[in-house]
């Protein structure tokens, strides 16, 4: 067992760090909210230089080729950082076509970032696959998904409908969708999507066949949502510590405050027990050697102590950790965003409970 | 021993619900959500001139100020009323300061100020805190020196809610300097129109607004410092207490509460029915649980109240658990709403009003807001259970040799 980054991974995490230190702050953040897509203008090009578009991808359509430990690496430092959540979910999109077609020839372009691609597969009240109502007919695609990040701005649309019984997944272009743009809590750019006869440009997988590749392409998305929640909350409990040294109230740091430090330990306690629950289901998983509930409990888990991690670094920051200035509210809104739409707690409970008893 | 209303009590919740029915309208539902609580908006405005117009304003004032001298466990049934119905509070000027000017007031003070208010031309923000005195209250700087009959305040507050909307604020400054700090306060309004006064606004996560407010130089009359010098943080605790009467309600995440249980009662996502999911079942029963819990602590304070107990621990107690619990609901309301739980509430397609994603924003504040949770414990340990208070001094066992 090694469960840290081996010196190599940190020398590769610092120099993540430093890019995302220098590029991302407060004020910007601020700024990119105001004027939607300004986040990707800004970003775009250098993100696209780092590698971070194709990571995982081969080499031969443009990408680094890393494993998915190194790339869950990365998101733990995207997640740290506060990367805008547009670049994270177009780097997300990049990542799923890698997962179900490597060989697929639009990623030449979409490692590169002069095209972007969005995921589309939820519906209003359906989540799982199987219920989908969205489908395939004659290579257009029929029907409304719904909640889809980065929906207007994205170049194609990777787009999970039933066809000839089962799943399909295809890409189509954003020409003539119709858009219900949403306000939501993390301001991640959602919206509800008409696909009235949009053209499929592309298959990824055999038409009617892709359930299986769909669910692990899923659960490396949720895998990577843990990373970036990890990361996150690395760095809530960071913050946290430096202020209650830093603030003073009643003529002391208010470290010095039992409860303040019981608190603070607190944290530190579930932060670590997410720490390894995260980088033991990544590694086992990629590992193969996944035995029982590795996987589930860390996905049941960690989004759910996440929010308590980033409510107790607001209860502790006090008004300071309040103001839309600070970044606790960013890291607290993607703790609940990221729970309901990547580790909604009751499925894997339920499936922890299973292999249990069942 | 008996915890129902009595049929009086009962009649006067049937005549609050039946004037919401008519004026908790779903426009003035919509204004509060997007300015809070605290804001005056068009909808609210109007809202509170209909309460004005019941005599609903003044309601628990004792009638020598004009009010209706409602008892508190009235008072506690017409605010559960409001909050439930999602419409905006009392603003704090009637239900803190009025009731501490009475207190603590000269004649002419309360002859002058009480008037006003109650006529709705007074509208105070509460500037007790400042950028280094947040819980510690007492640490505060802004100061007033008493120059040929005026006084002169300097010095800035932080967190002034309403500053931007109000007439006055109600404010602590150091007046004693050489006093020990929590006895060299004073207790002063200053109008916020007077030269010297700059107001500037600090947004916050939910999308509120409140302020922070300096003072150059800001001329006062010496008749609005109120009461007695050097009683600033005696009377700003008075205040506060009686502000924390209404923080210790559960009614506003009740309200949003029931409006995720008709969410569940219809909705079925992946072909389940949401009220056969064994997870929300759970989750609904225990929340419904404690809400029951957190509503008897609240009327437990009235209920003592009107005994005429100072019912500072149990006022404690419910405040901690309501805003902890308020946390909760949001937390898992806004789950078990699923993908819409993190819709906007301007977002028309979002069930349940979209009301507890603002409210899970909302939440941390109730906690370290209006006298933080861990002073609330320390209060209920040394006034609820006489529990030794917390001493810098060397402690000697008791027998055993120092
Ligand atoms: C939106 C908003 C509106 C507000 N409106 C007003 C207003 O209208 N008027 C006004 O005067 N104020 C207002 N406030 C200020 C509010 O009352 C303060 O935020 C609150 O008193 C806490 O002070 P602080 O933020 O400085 O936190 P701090 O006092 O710095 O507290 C930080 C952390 O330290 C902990 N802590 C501090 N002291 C102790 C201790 N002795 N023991 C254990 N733990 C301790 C706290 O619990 C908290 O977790 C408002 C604040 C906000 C965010």
């Amino acid at each position: 067992m090694h469960p840290v980054p081996t010196d190599d991974q940190e020398a590769i995490l610092h120099e993540i760090r430093k890019f995302l230190t220098k590029s991302v702050d407060a004020d910007k953040c601020m700024a990119w909210e105001k004027e939607p897509g300004s986040a990707v203008s800004a970003l775009k090009s250098s993100v696209a230089e780092l590698g971070w578009f194709g990571y995982s991808a081969p080499e031969d359509v443009g990408g680094s080729e890393a494993g998915f430990v190194d790339l869950s690496l990365l998101y733990e430092e995207l997640g740290r950082g506060l990367l805008p959540l547009q670049v994270i979910n177009y780097m997300r999109g990049v990542q799923a076509v890698v997962d179900l077609d490597p060989k697929c020839s639009l990623l030449n372009n979409l490692t590169t970032a002069e095209k972007t691609i969005c995921l589309s597969f939820d519906e209003e009240f359906n989540r799982l696959p199987e219920n989908y109502d969205v489908k395939i007919e004659g290579d257009a695609v029929y029907g409304r998904k719904c909640y889809v990040l980065n929906a207007e701005s994205a170049d194609y649309h990777l787009v999970a409908a039933k066809e000839k019984g089962g799943l399909s997944l295809v890409v189509v272009e954003n020409k003539d969708l119709k858009f219900q743009p949403l306000k939501t809590m993390a301001d991640d750019s959602q919206a509800h999507v008409d696909y009235s006869g949009a053209k499929v440009i592309a298959r990824l997988g055999d038409a009617g066949n892709g359930k299986e590749a769909f669910d692990k392409m899923w659960l490396n998305q949720r895998l990577l949502a843990l990373s970036e929640m990890l990361g996150s909350m690395f760095c809530v409990l960071d913050t946290t510590v430096d202020y209650i040294k830093e603030r003073w109230q009643f003529g002391q740091p208010i470290a010095l405050f039992q409860a303040v430090r019981h608190q603070t330990a607190d944290m530190a306690t579930t932060v670590t027990a997410c720490r390894h629950l995260t980088r033991q289901a990544i590694t086992r998983t990629v590992a193969g050697t996944v035995e029982s509930t590795e996987v589930l409990s860390a996905l049941a888990y960690v989004g759910q102590a996440y929010k308590k991690v980033c409510w107790a670094g607001h209860h502790l920051h006090g008004g300071t950790g309040f103001v839309v200035e600070h970044p606790m509210h960013w890291h607290s809104e993607r703790a609940q965003s990221y729970c309901i739409r990547y580790t909604p707690e009751a499925p894997f409970l339920k499936a922890i409970t299973a292999k249990l008893l069942d | 021993m008996q915890y129902d209303f009595t049929a009086e009590q009962i009649a006067w919740r049937d005549e609050v619900r039946a004037f919401l029915k008519d004026n908790a309208t779903e426009a003035l539902i919509m204004e509060t959500l997007e300015i809070g609580n605290e804001g005056k908006g068009p909808e609210s405005t109007k809202f509170m001139a209909a309460l004005q117009k019941k005599g609903w304003w003044s309601l628990a004032w004792p009638k020598e100020f004009g009010g209706m001298d409602r008892d508190p466990m009235d008072t506690w049934i017409f605010v559960d009323e409001l909050e439930k119905a999602g419409v905006p509070m009392m603003p704090l000027t009637v239900t803190s300061v009025a009731p501490t000017i009475m207190r603590i007031g000269t004649e002419e003070q309360k002859a002058y100020w009480i008037p006003k208010i109650a006529k709705g031309d007074i509208d105070f923000a509460l500037g007790y805190s400042e950028a280094e005195a947040g819980t510690d209250l007492a640490a505060a700087t802004s100061k007033a020196e008493l120059k040929d009959g005026k006084w002169i305040v300097n010095g800035q507050k932080m967190w002034t809610t309403m500053a931007h909307m109000g007439t006055h604020v109600w404010t602590i400054v150091r007046t004693e300097p050489d006093e020990p700090k929590h006895k060299g306060l004073s207790m002063i309004i200053v109008p916020l129109d007077a030269p010297g006064v700059t107001v500037t606004p600090i947004m916050v996560w939910p999308g509120l607004r409140t302020n922070a407010v300096f003072f150059d130089n800001v001329e006062v009359p010496e008749a609005y410092q109120m009461g007695q010098r050097g009683m600033g943080f005696y009377y700003a605790a008075m205040a506060l207490n009686f502000e924390r009467l209404s923080l210790g309600s559960i009614a506003m995440a009740h309200r949003s509460f029931k409006l995720v249980v008709e969410v569940v009662k219809e909705a079925t996502f992946d072909g389940q029915a949401l009220k056969d999911d064994p997870w929300i079942r759970e989750r609904v029963g225990r929340i419904q649980m404690e809400i029951d819990a957190a509503r008897l602590m609240t009327l437990e304070t009235a209920w003592a109240l009107q005994g005429g107990g100072m019912p500072i621990a149990e006022s404690s107690m419910s405040k901690i658990y309501a805003s902890e619990l308020t946390q909760n609901i949001t937390d898992l309301c806004t789950q078990i709403l699923g993908m819409s739980g993190q819709l906007h509430f301007s977002d028309k397609s979002t069930l349940g009003q979209g009301w507890m994603q603002w409210l899970y924003r909302l939440a941390p504040m109730f906690a370290f807001g209006g006298g933080t949770n861990e002073v609330q414990r320390d209060i209920i340990g040394f006034m609820g259970l006489g529990l030794p208070k917390p001493s810098s001094k060397k402690l000697v066992k008791p027998g055993t040799k120092s």
